[in-house]
């Protein structure tokens, strides 16, 4: 007994250590990129505040801690994270629910569009919400006409409500794409098996289809409250000077007060709770995930029959609609509607139906050295989108087969949590940190046009793994085993077995990555240089502005961007390589 | 030449899963290894497939050892007992996969799949998706799926275990024709003993990760040489005895008296009574008043349980024969067929 007790621990010990070479060596690529973009830039900010902090690297951390404005300003970003992760919770799941096992028509539309707001930069959400909800919003102006009243009646602006619809308006994208494909490859039978045993509809959701589904929820929630946490432009436009996160907080001390050590100490703390959290996650996720027998969709989906089943998905596609695509809706129409007379002009000719906006797009009219035409501006982010979805694919595959493969090896356990770092990352100090570091290299890659993409894709990366992870980890052993049995080498069995059943997900992850980089705002503002503008730079640009013209063109170029997106996540559906998405 | 399996030991944790299991397969040989389940079946075709590393000893084909041979380049088969079809292929992709994992070319992969279709009666399936398929349809692609890249060795995991019995019946005559058409060196692993005889041309008894007993199924069931054997085979006439040498020849002393046996063996042993050996008559050497407690009919036998001198036994009999419960009757035995001694 002890004899075979001892060879047995000999081979496994062999066998780990060949694992763990094969797992380290998938690593090796998100290692170096991590270390060379994310912890060189933040390590190298977070001295140089420090060394500026008089009383030692301790003292702004113990001026942090021990204000009760500082204080205060962490229980709101928990607080407000906490609820806004709820709600989106709340919101989300009934559309993943929908999304996942009903086929009609629509359908692929309606999953493009809600995932339009995930893209749109906070200064077009602000103006879509005001567009929509504003004093001279649409239900504002509408209500003030039917009731001929002298004042808006609905007064959202710089209201938590407002900074709580801004989070379930963003965010509620994760919920129905990473929990509704996940919920589509379960198979139905199972809770049918369950309402035979004698449960009824709501205790086969509570005990058998939300414990399998739990892996992927809890991720769409750890994602989602990590935006949340980190939330800056909503907090500093729709919230108002009221309301301050963590993120708002390091902002105003860096770049308005320039209180560099007091900014990195709040960073630090911020990187902290996110680490912890992403840990604790890792715990959970790994608990709560097994393999589960996954069916094609084809399979799993049914249409809508019945008159309880299409009141129900009538419900879901309306709620939806209201909170995510109306503001939206409100943003396009207002970017062809002129409320405003220009000047000089007579205001009875001038109210009504415009294409003013976008005409004027195409002009420059004050001979600009940067003026870029919309086209190319839609060309050069189309561009950095691909190549962030290429990279951050390259990147993030090997990655999370990785963790899929063995999440128990001591590499996987390492860096686990280390990936979701740079989503959790106050974007003012990783952007400060580009700044300082990048210039060190011995390449200047802060000229290099390639440096928006490596930006996007340390956000889109952690998406990337945290979408594949879980249906690479649902994939039964059997079938790896079965290719193998049937002469498939490893990398073979990988090819054609792995990648085809984790090919919606692998679209998901492409999706993600192409949003997060056609959106991206905050990074490519302080990097990119200016004759290459992304078209949310455009929009900045125009925003900065004063003027009704220069608002329409914001607008109207927010629409552009808002039908690219669209189109963009409607080609990717529709994108088949190989075996890659049928499934 | 063939399979030999020598000395295999396998831990998993705490728990041994195979203690010194050795035996062969011949080639062309078809190799029930029959036991309970837990007893180590699905273990040892992990480790002859190359999934699980023995601990120790040595899985050898042709004399030369497979430890250092990847599963894949193994050139074995295995037909796992949930058939582990990949989900995301229709039928005919899942059973090209081993061919194109050969790098065939298309005619030839069309040319070898219109082959295994024929052979398990699959034609007009080809483009079905795998979830619309009955258990048995479902089986017939995994058998076709490990057949068609013609597997040196081929093993089925209790191929037959989730079907309903009439299915079970046909394709277990279908598959033993199929195996033995194709003369192909099989390891057919199963805990139902009516599959293991029908199929097999050896039997491996296993329990609790040791092999028991080895033979044909003729052998095997005409002569266990084990307690745990008879058992399994629902051989359950078990009564205890005392063995004794009188006059040159062995005599068992057992509650339904002396009883004359070939061989030699000495002190406390266990006498199996075979269930098909006793006569309705009021002669012979061994003859015993049994009280019928009740009959339960199997088609063309029938079964009874009968009090003897305070033991219960159960003998078979052709259906024809009349026998009413409760009456007291004279049965003889042959001692030379129908009494066998266990160690």
């Amino acid at each position: 007994m002890t004899g075979i007790k001892k060879i047995r621990l000999k081979s496994s010990g062999a066998g780990s250590r060949r694992s763990n070479l094969l797992l380290l060596l998938l690593w090796l690529g998100p290692i170096l990129f991590l270390s060379l973009f994310f912890f060189y830039p933040l390590v190298s900010i977070l001295r140089t505040s420090f060394a500026r902090a008089e009383g030692g690297v301790l003292s702004p951390f113990i001026e942090v801690l021990g204000s009760a404005s500082h204080r205060s300003v962490l229980w709101f970003t928990i607080w407000q994270a906490l609820l806004s992760t709820l709600l989106t919770l709340i919101v989300g799941l009934p559309g993943a629910y929908l999304l996942a096992r009903f086929k009609f028509r629509g359908r692929s539309l309606l999953q493009a569009l809600t995932g339009i707001p995930f893209v749109m930069p906070t200064l077009v959400v602000a103006a879509a919400f005001n567009a929509l909800l504003g004093p001279h919003g649409w239900l504002n102006l509408g209500l003030m006409e039917l009731f001929g009243l002298a004042a808006p009646p609905i007064r959202i602006t710089n209201t938590l409500t407002a900074i709580l619809l801004a989070h379930i308006f963003y965010n509620t994208t994760i919920v129905l794409r990473m929990v509704g494909d996940f919920w589509s490859h379960l198979d139905p039978r199972l809770s049918g098996a369950s309402q035979v045993l004698g449960a009824n509809r709501w205790r086969t959701l509570w005990h058998i289809t939300l414990p399998m589904l739990m892996p992927a929820i809890i991720t769409a929630a750890l994602l989602v409250f990590i935006f949340d946490f980190t939330s800056f432009g909503v907090i500093l436009i729709l919230g108002g000077p009221g309301f301050a996160t963590l993120e708002v907080e390091i902002f105003y001390q860096a770049i308005s007060l320039f209180n560099l050590p007091v900014a990195a100490a709040l960073s630090v703390l911020q990187l902290t709770c996110n680490l912890a959290l992403t840990m604790a996650y890792s715990r959970l996720a790994s608990r709560l995930s097994r393999p589960l027998e996954v069916r094609p969709r084809t399979y799993t989906q049914r249409r809508l029959t019945g008159s309880t089943t299409r009141w129900m998905a009538a419900i879901i596609i309306a709620v939806l609609l209201v909170l995510l695509i109306a503001p939206l809706a409100a943003l396009a129409t207002r970017s062809v509607t002129r409320l405003q007379p220009e000047r000089g002009q007579q205001e009875a000719a001038s109210r009504g139906l415009t294409f003013d906006f976008y005409r004027q797009l195409g002009v420059n009219p004050q001979q600009s050295l940067f003026y870029v035409k919309p086209t190319t501006a839609i060309g050069i982010s189309l561009t950095y989108a691909a190549a962030t979805v290429v990279l951050a694919l390259l990147l993030g595959l090997p990655a999370s087969w990785a963790l899929a493969r063995d999440r128990q090896a001591l590499v996987s356990r390492l860096l686990d949590p280390l990936l979701m770092l740079p989503l959790g990352t106050s974007a003012v100090t990783l952007g400060l940190g580009f700044v300082v570091a990048l210039g060190e290299l011995p390449i200047d890659l802060r000229a290099s046009p390639l440096l928006i993409p490596i930006a996007h894709t340390l956000v889109a990366f952690p998406f990337v793994v945290r979408s594949l992870t879980p249906a690479l980890r649902s994939i039964r052993p059997r079938l790896r085993q079965a290719a193998a049995m049937l002469g498939a080498s490893p990398r073979r069995t990988v090819r054609h077995i792995d990648l085809p059943l984790v090919g919606r997900a692998v679209l998901v992850a492409a999706t993600f990555a192409f949003s997060i980089s056609l959106g991206e705002f905050g990074a490519t503002a302080v990097i990119s240089r200016p004759e290459y503008p992304t078209v949310p730079v455009m929009i900045y640009r125009f925003l900065s502005q004063p003027g009704a013209m220069n608002y329409g063109q914001a607008l109207a170029l927010s629409t552009i961007l808002m039908l690219v997106c669209g189109g963009g996540m409607l080609a990717i559906e529709r994108f088949r390589i190989a075996d890659v998405g049928e499934f | 030449m063939g399979l030999r399996i020598d000395q295999v030991t396998k831990a998993f944790g705490g728990t041994i899963a195979l203690d010194g299991v050795s035996f062969e397969v011949e080639s062309g040989e078809i190799v029930a290894v029959l036991g309970p389940s837990g007893c180590g079946k699905s273990t040892l075709l992990a480790v002859i497939a190359g999934l699980e590393r023995p601990d120790t000893g040595d899985v050898a084909w042709n004399g030369e050892t497979l430890l250092g041979t990847a599963p894949y380049l193994r050139g074995f088969g295995l037909m796992f007992q949930d058939y582990a079809l990949f989900p995301h292929m229709n039928v005919f992709e899942n059973i090209a996969f081993g061919l194109r994992m050969m790098g065939m070319d298309k005619s030839q992969v069309n040319a070898r799949l219109e082959e295994v279709l024929d052979l398990v009666g699959l034609h007009g399936f080809e483009k079905r998706d795998i979830s619309t398929l009955s258990g048995g349809e479902q089986q017939r692609v995994a058998l076709a799926r490990s057949l068609a890249p013609r597997p040196k060795l081929l093993m089925l995991d209790e191929p037959l275990g989730s079907l309903d019995r009439t299915l079970r019946e046909r394709l277990l005559f279908e598959l033993g024709e199929i195996l033995r058409n194709l003369r192909q060196t099989a390891i057919y692993v199963t805990h139902d003993q009516e599959e293991a005889f029908a199929i097999a041309d050896r039997v491996v008894v296993m329990n609790e990760g040791k092999v028991i007993q080895v033979g044909t199924p003729q052998a095997v069931y005409a002569q266990p040489t084990s307690l745990f054997v008879a058992r399994f085979l629902g051989l359950d006439n078990l009564i205890r005895g005392v063995a004794r040498i009188q006059d040159g020849a062995t005599l068992i002393d057992t509650s339904l008296g002396s009883i004359r046996v070939d061989g030699q063996f000495e002190g406390e042993l266990t006498v199996l009574i075979r269930p098909n050996a006793a006569r309705l008559h009021a002669e012979g050497e061994l003859l015993l008043k049994a009280q019928l407690l009740e009959r339960s009919f199997r088609g063309t036998i029938c079964r009874a349980t009968f009090l003897i001198h305070g033991e219960r036994l159960r003998f078979e009999f052709p259906s024809d024969v009349m026998l009413e419960e409760g009456k007291t009757l004279l049965l003889s035995l042959d001692p030379k067929s129908a009494v066998q001694v266990l160690r």
